[in-house]
């Protein structure tokens, strides 16, 4: 799977979101999908998934919330 | 065009020394590189194996020319120091806990500096952090962090100026981003060649604004492979026959698409490329291809880890234009083009001295083992010391040997030339160009007495040499021909008296042992007694004198034999019958007169009578007459008289009338048993 014309904007109506650009390709070039002419927001999506999926990436976003508290970067 | 040393102060590095030379060698890194040392433009510094907890801030003046600081794993600088690695780190000095804080090495505007054969060993920041800094260069240097934080090599350049950094041959694990470059958009000469980097917590290399050639490197387990930020379409990176797995994605140009041209790479990662095109001649499926320590564990080949096996994906999956022309460890790819990936499938017998290195311990060190008669005296042995030139006086070069359950024993060296006679402790190169890294040594003879197993030897401490280890097994199975032969017919016959094996055979005196007489003086008579019928086989000797020796006389035909002259008056016969045993012969007589003259026997009967030796008449014969008025007759002898040898006589009768009888001879006849 590969991504062209892949770009991340901030969402200009939600402060913290971001709205991500592109056309998704499977690696013989066939166009697989997009993520829409005007992008699909993170927070929306996200609000989207079963909750079995939102913890597991939760466990992993954890871990990089702590090591950011922990250098003193995160508020 | 200077040559300086540094070496750890445990083992007399001092920064008040000049540094000239390795007994005079500094302590630290950090002198070395300071304003202070003298250390220059094009000079060389080499470093001893040891662990330098240095904070390296580099003064010295701007280099204009390449300028090397090279670590020297395998003490070949430094005499009578043991082979190890070269560790440059901010862990403690034991690296096992906390050291300082802050980038290990860090310069501005320092250019031409060449690091190689350094491992950095990095618990926070950077193991490099150069600003507005080009021409640098690594070679053979690891980079080894257990950090998500801090770039392990981090490089600007000034406004205006490529980069020209050099990385090849090198391993990366661990860090924020294994390798970030900041260039300026413009041709750039940097090159990233047969490396590997592992487990960067964000990029592999983090390229920003800066032109790479990335030929046959290895990227893993990160969260992006090549990272090209602002790039530039005039002057984008290319990636070629690099394997990339178990990345986030593996190639991404971030704000303009395409500044990375990729072509040749497996990339097998869930999404291989994010604004990168797909050219079509790269991989995105299949094994990764690479050893992963298997072939070790199964005991099946020596594969270095991180190299293709065998019939690998990778194999020749690359392309020549513009890759390296060997691998990460120097060896030319297997193939006709390039592998995919860091390095070549090879199976080695050794660890090669320029691959690695374990602390303390001696790597690439030869092990073998051989036989030797015990007691034997004045042996040579042959060792592979792997580096040409030792000689007896090399410093640090030594030889020991010990027996079993004994202490080791010193064996002084002595020079020799190959061809010198033996003496102890003899040391000689046996063909530095066609035999390289062979030497002889020759052994005490106390070394190969009698009473131990065996005997182990070795030959080590010289730089360039991770010497070797010979076990001499202690046996007679070692003996020579001579000494074979010796021990054979020297050996006493008491021992050896079993009648059922070969020394009861050899040995016995009076007796056949085994159906075998083996007593020379018993040969003739087993000889001339031996039964002639058990040696009758067609074509054999014994064959022909059964049938043209003994019983000729059966396929004979009939001869004839005399005259022999019979007198009348019982006066015997001129000569005796001498005939063999079964024969049959014709018998010619004549009948004579005491003067020899024939007798007439016209008209008579003649007969002879055959008497044995005890006066029997054996059988009668009628003769014929031949030459009557001569007296000359002939009769034929048959089997009746000669089947049984013996000595018989034979009288002839003339009988002319019933009265008349005259009586000739006796003719004595032998018939012999040949």
């Amino acid at each position: 799977m590969n991504l062209q014309n892949y770009r991340l904007e901030a969402n200009p109506n939600v402060p913290g979101d971001w709205i991500v650009f592109g056309d998704i390709y499977d690696n013989d070039g066939n166009l697989l999908g997009t993520f829409g002419e005007n992008g699909t927001s993170v927070f929306g999506w996200w609000a989207l998934q079963d909750a079995q999926f939102q913890q597991n990436y939760c466990n992993q976003f954890a871990v990089i919330m702590a090591q950011e508290i922990v250098a003193g970067t995160a508020e | 065009m200077a040559t300086y040393y540094v070496k750890p102060a445990a083992q007399g590095g001092n920064n008040s020394l000049a540094g000239t030379s390795p007994s005079t060698a500094w302590a630290t890194v950090a002198y070395a590189l300071s304003s202070s040392s003298g250390f220059a433009s094009g000079d060389t510094l080499y470093i001893a194996p040891g662990v330098y907890t240095d904070t390296i801030s580099v003064t010295m003046a701007n280099p204009t020319v390449e300028t090397n600081i090279i670590g020297d794993p395998t003490c070949a600088q430094f005499s009578g120091l043991t082979a190890g690695a070269v560790v440059i780190t901010n862990y403690n000095a034991s690296l096992s806990g906390s050291g300082y804080t802050g980038n290990i090495i860090f310069a501005t505007t320092k250019n031409f500096l060449h690091f190689q054969n350094i491992k950095f060993a990095i618990s926070n920041n950077s193991a490099i952090a150069f600003t507005t800094c080009v021409n640098t260069k690594f070679t053979k240097c690891s980079f080894i962090s257990n950090s998500t934080a801090g770039d392990l090599v981090s490089i600007t350049s000034p406004s205006g100026v490529a980069v020209n950094c050099t990385i090849t041959k090198c391993v990366f694990h661990g860090g924020n981003q294994s390798v970030r470059i900041v260039g300026q958009s413009i041709a750039d000469g940097t090159s990233i060649t047969d490396s590997i980097f592992l487990r960067a917590n964000n990029t592999a290399l983090y390229l920003d604004s800066v032109q790479v050639g990335i030929y046959n490197c290895i990227m893993a387990y990160g969260q992006y492979g090549v990272i090209q930020q602002p790039g530039s379409l005039t002057y984008p990176t290319v990636v070629r026959n690099s394997l990339l797995f178990r990345n986030q994605v593996d190639l991404i140009c971030v704000i303009v698409n395409n500044t990375i041209i990729e072509n040749y790479n497996r990339l097998l990662s869930t999404t291989p490329r994010t604004n990168v095109a797909n050219n079509g001649t790269s991989s995105s499926v299949g094994d990764i291809g690479i050893d992963f320590f298997e072939s070790l564990l199964w005991g099946i080949n020596n594969i270095q880890p991180f190299t293709s096996y065998a019939s690998s994906p990778n194999a020749s999956f690359g392309n020549a234009t513009g890759a390296p022309s060997t691998d990460i460890y120097g060896v030319t790819w297997a193939g006709s083009s390039p592998d995919a990936g860091a390095g070549t499938y090879r199976v080695i017998t050794s660890v090669p001295s320029n691959v690695g290195y374990v602390a303390n311990l001696p790597v690439n060190t030869q092990a073998s083992v051989i036989t030797i008669a015990p007691g034997s005296t004045s042996q040579s042995i042959e060792l592979y010391l792997g580096a040409t030139g030792l000689t007896a006086s090399t410093i640090g070069l030594s030889a020991r040997y010990n027996r079993t359950r004994t202490a080791s024993v010193s064996i002084p060296l002595v020079a020799r030339t190959i061809a010198q006679a033996w003496t102890a402790g003899g040391f000689a190169e046996v063909d530095a160009t066609n035999m390289p890294g062979v030497y002889r040594v020759d052994l005490p003879d106390a070394a190969l007495a009698a009473g131990a197993d065996d005997v182990t030897v070795v030959v080590r401490g010289a730089s360039g040499t991770n010497g070797a280890v010979m076990t001499i097994k202690l046996s007679s199975g070692g003996l020579t021909s001579a000494q074979t032969a010796s021990a054979v017919w020297g050996a006493s016959v008491a021992g050896y008296t079993t009648a059922t094996d070969f020394g009861g055979v050899v040995n016995q005196i009076d007796n056949t042992v085994t159906g075998i007489d083996a007593v020379v003086q018993d040969i003739p008579s087993n000889v001339w007694e031996e039964l002639r019928t058990n040696h009758d086989t067609a074509g054999s000797f014994g064959e022909y004198v059964n049938a043209e020796l003994v019983t000729p006389v059966t396929s004979a035909a009939l001869v004839r034999m005399g005259p022999f002259e019979v007198r009348a008056d019982g006066l015997g016969a001129s000569d005796p019958l001498d005939i063999q045993k079964g024969a049959q012969h014709g018998i010619d007589i004549q009948c004579v007169d005491n003067n020899n003259a024939g007798i007439d026997i016209t008209s008579a009967t003649v007969t002879a009578k055959v008497y044995n030796s005890g006066a029997t008449l054996v059988d009668t014969y009628s003769c014929t007459a031949t030459y009557a008025a001569d007296g000359r007759a002939t009769f034929t002898i048959d089997t009746t008289v000669t089947n049984v040898p013996g000595t018989y006589t034979a009288t002839i009768t003339r009988t002319t009338g019933a009265s008349d009888t005259q009586v000739f001879g006796p003719l004595r006849i032998y018939v012999r048993d040949i």
